[in-house]
């Protein structure tokens, strides 16, 4: 059987015009998405001029989009993390054009994510309280340092991932680039020059930090779900939470990871090398992870309805009732067409898959959405001299337009780093290549 | 050209219209809303009537304050209407007028007087009013111990208009402590001819000088209303603090395991950080090296 890999790889100077040349579609592009950005700094600035009374948030509902998105963003970070590490440790063969996406949305969801807690707190003045107050015993305080902890490694991962591609494109022959840019390439690539002990020393680098990306995110985001489960509230009292949120976030990001290569194949006209078996493969991981999130999901639910304790059996009339479509989103829809798409093979072309890790992805933000909302609204102890028009949340257009800042902003530095790299991991392919290449020499031979 | 709305799209599409109604959620009302009006009247420790409104109306989701709103007090005789004055609701829809007892005009011949408040109305709550009839009350209360006893000596007189002190007889007075939120009851006493002795209870908490604030009053009374006297006293025990600790949940110092813990997390995680970019370092002097050849 032939272990050859169906396409060439592709070689860097297929997107070197990509990359020097600006299109005005680019430039356009650009434009829109600083527009949306400044509009939302425009709601920002709303918000510390008139407080946070102009957002949904009050005194029962503190948490609202902003962490909401917090949350989600963060979890696709570490989903990149564990997916692009996972694909690296155990050399999966078509790991080639999935790895470049997987690495910049860990970076960039992690650059984007914190600044929603930013826009949450209504002191910023005060911010710094969290470095020279801190209590080791504050999961708030662990998340702080797991966060700065987990960006220094994303940017040591990512820039190993790039290293070889920035050492091509410094050596690309007619480029034509500018000067700073030659001089940029010159010192991102690290003087390296695929020397036998270079390329020995950048293995080994690239799979510790592989496998410490995996730990970490893990930790991480296990971190973040302990800000919730280490309350009393109900609806987050929950010795799962951390596994839960690890697994949820895995599966949002596998959703995410398939609409970036459906968005990449389509703007930088991939086919080639993204190829319907990538989408069956990434596919059939969020089938995987739609099932784990499903028995946590059951599990999660079966356990606080069980035991009919008076708080939560008031969380979970509150949750299904006012909030019934959206549980039935989030918790059946969002689970169950994954499972069905890409569980019957017939049902599995690029498109299905697509749509399915669409619905995936939108379900998961809902999922969040209804972790957090429902459950403030429903509090562990009465709140003192609250209003009662104050216990429902709705988000204000203040809320919608930061959120859509956040994707616009998430989005421009997608654009950005696609005038620096190539869109593809083009030395990973490459290797890969040769490596199979090399399998089939042997297994002629033998 | 073809054109078909996918179906995916409009799968999303319609889902999120379904959904969309929990998108706004707070509702806003059209008509003017009944006001539940209550009017207390007291009589307070430094002598002076107040009147006290609470405002509140009822809307689907419960009850609601009615808050800056302005609330007319008034003395009502038999012929007309005398105002007092006015104040505005506050966050949680209470209005607090006071007053000094000379600006009543007119009692009846049993010493009752008139009070009433009212709220004129808007166009998004109902006009209401009430009224309440009192006659004013003189309580005191000394601190005495009487062998060995520390009893609260309480007097408690009313007056008629006509310049006489009347005892008030058969009738029961409450004693309460301030607490954090609220007042605690802690003992009650019934009067004879105006006269009576409540036990002061032994073991109540005060502050790190045993100091506490002590109420007695007249709550509700049909005839006086609310009527209170407060005063300060030492005969609270002092409580026994907790020593202070460390290492605990709660502590300034966390427990040592925990620190203990980040630190070895930390320094692995940090370590392998330090060592790939020492692996860079060493990548670069090689390429340098390469260069140099």
């Amino acid at each position: 059987m032939s272990t050859a890999i169906p396409y060439s790889p592709p070689r860097i100077e297929e997107f070197t015009e990509d990359i020097r040349k600006t299109s005005s579609r680019w430039i356009i592009w650009v434009i829109f998405l600083s527009v949306l950005i400044a509009l939302g700094i425009y709601a920002l600035i709303q918000q510390i001029l008139h407080g946070h009374i102009i957002t949904g948030m009050r005194d029962n509902v503190v948490w609202g989009i902003y962490i909401v998105n917090f949350v989600f963003l963060m979890g696709i970070s570490y989903a990149g993390a564990l997916l692009s590490g996972s694909l690296q440790l155990f050399r999966t063969k078509w790991r080639g054009p999935i790895l470049r996406f997987a690495e910049l949305i860990t970076f960039f969801s992690l650059c984007i994510g914190p600044i929603y807690i930013l826009l949450c707190i209504g002191r910023l003045d005060r911010i710094y309280f969290l470095f020279i107050y801190p209590r080791i015993q504050s999961p708030i305080t662990w998340d702080v340092i797991a966060i700065f902890t987990d960006l220094i490694g994303c940017v040591i991962f990512l820039w190993l991932a790039l290293l070889r591609d920035f050492a091509k494109l410094r050596d690309a022959e007619n480029f034509g680039i500018a000067g700073w840019r030659k001089k940029a390439y010159r010192f991102l690539a690290l003087g390296y020059k695929d020397t036998p002990e270079q390329r020995k020393r950048l293995k080994v680098t690239k799979d510790i930090m592989a496998a410490m990306i995996i730990a970490i995110a893990i930790i991480v985001y296990s971190v973040l779900a302990w800000i919730f489960s280490l309350t009393l509230q109900p609806g987050w009292d929950s010795t799962i939470f951390g596994p839960y949120f690890v697994i949820a976030a895995v599966y949002s990001g596998t959703g995410v990871l398939i609409i970036l290569m459906a968005i990449y194949r389509k703007v930088y006209k991939l086919e080639k090398y993204i190829t319907r078996k990538h989408f069956v493969q990434v596919g059939i991981i969020l089938m995987v992870l739609a099932l784990f999130f499903a028995y946590f999901t059951f599990s999660e639910y079966l356990t606080r309805w069980y035991g009919q304790k008076e708080m939560d059996a008031k969380y979970l009339n509150h949750l299904y009732n006012d909030y019934f479509y959206l549980f039935l989103f989030a918790n059946y829809i969002s689970i169950l067409t994954p499972i069905i798409i890409i569980g019957i093979p017939k049902l599995r072309s690029i498109r299905s898959i697509i749509f399915a890790a669409v619905i995936a992805v939108v379900g998961l933000w809902l999922n969040r959405y209804l972790i957090i909302v429902p459950t403030l609204e429903v509090p562990f102890l009465p709140i003192q001299d609250t209003r009662t028009e104050w216990i429902k949340y709705s988000g204000t257009w203040i809320e919608a337009v930061l959120s859509i800042g956040g994707i616009a902003a998430i989005t421009l530095l997608f654009s950005l780093v696609g005038k620096l790299v190539p869109p593809l991991d083009v030395s990973e392919m490459e290797e890969i290549e040769e490596k199979m290449l090399k399998l089939e020499e042997e297994a002629k031979n033998a | 050209m073809k054109q078909t709305i996918p179906f995916y799209a409009l799968f999303i599409a319609g889902f999120l219209m379904i959904a969309g109604h929990n998108a706004f959620a707070q509702d806003d009302a059209s008509e003017p809303l009944p006001v539940d009006f209550v009017l207390e009247y007291w009589k307070n420790s430094e002598g002076l009537f107040e009147l006290r409104v609470n405002m509140t109306a009822a809307t689907d989701n419960g009850y609601i304050p009615v808050t800056q709103k302005e609330v007319h007090f008034f003395q009502l005789t038999d012929t007309a209407e005398i105002t007092l004055g006015t104040s505005q609701t506050n966050e949680v829809g209470n209005a607090l007028f006071a007053f000094s007892p000379e600006q009543i005009t007119e009692r009846d011949t049993a010493g009752y007087f008139s009070l009433g408040a009212r709220f004129e109305g808007d166009e998004g709550f109902e006009a209401a009013e009430a009224d309440v009839m009192a006659k004013e009350a003189y309580l005191t209360m000394q601190f005495e111990i009487i062998d060995s006893v520390r009893t609260i000596l309480v007097t408690a007189f009313y007056s008629k208009g006509d310049g006489e002190m009347y005892p008030v007889n058969d009738d029961e007075v409450l004693l309460f402590r301030q607490g954090i939120y609220s007042w605690l009851p802690v003992g009650d006493g019934w009067l004879v001819d105006g006269a009576c002795e409540i036990p002061f209870p032994d073991n109540l908490p005060g502050d790190p000088e045993g100091k506490m604030l002590i109420h007695l009053a007249f709550r509700e009374h049909a005839d006086f209303g609310n009527v209170v006297v407060s005063d300060t006293t030492d005969w609270g025990t002092i409580p026994d603090y907790l020593t202070a600790e460390d290492g605990k949940l709660w502590t300034t110092l966390a427990p040592s395991w925990m620190i203990w813990l980040l630190i070895i997390l930390l320094s692995g995680v940090w370590g392998h950080y330090v060592y790939a970019i020492i692996q860079m370092i060493r990548i670069k002097k090689a390429g340098d090296n390469a260069a140099g050849h």
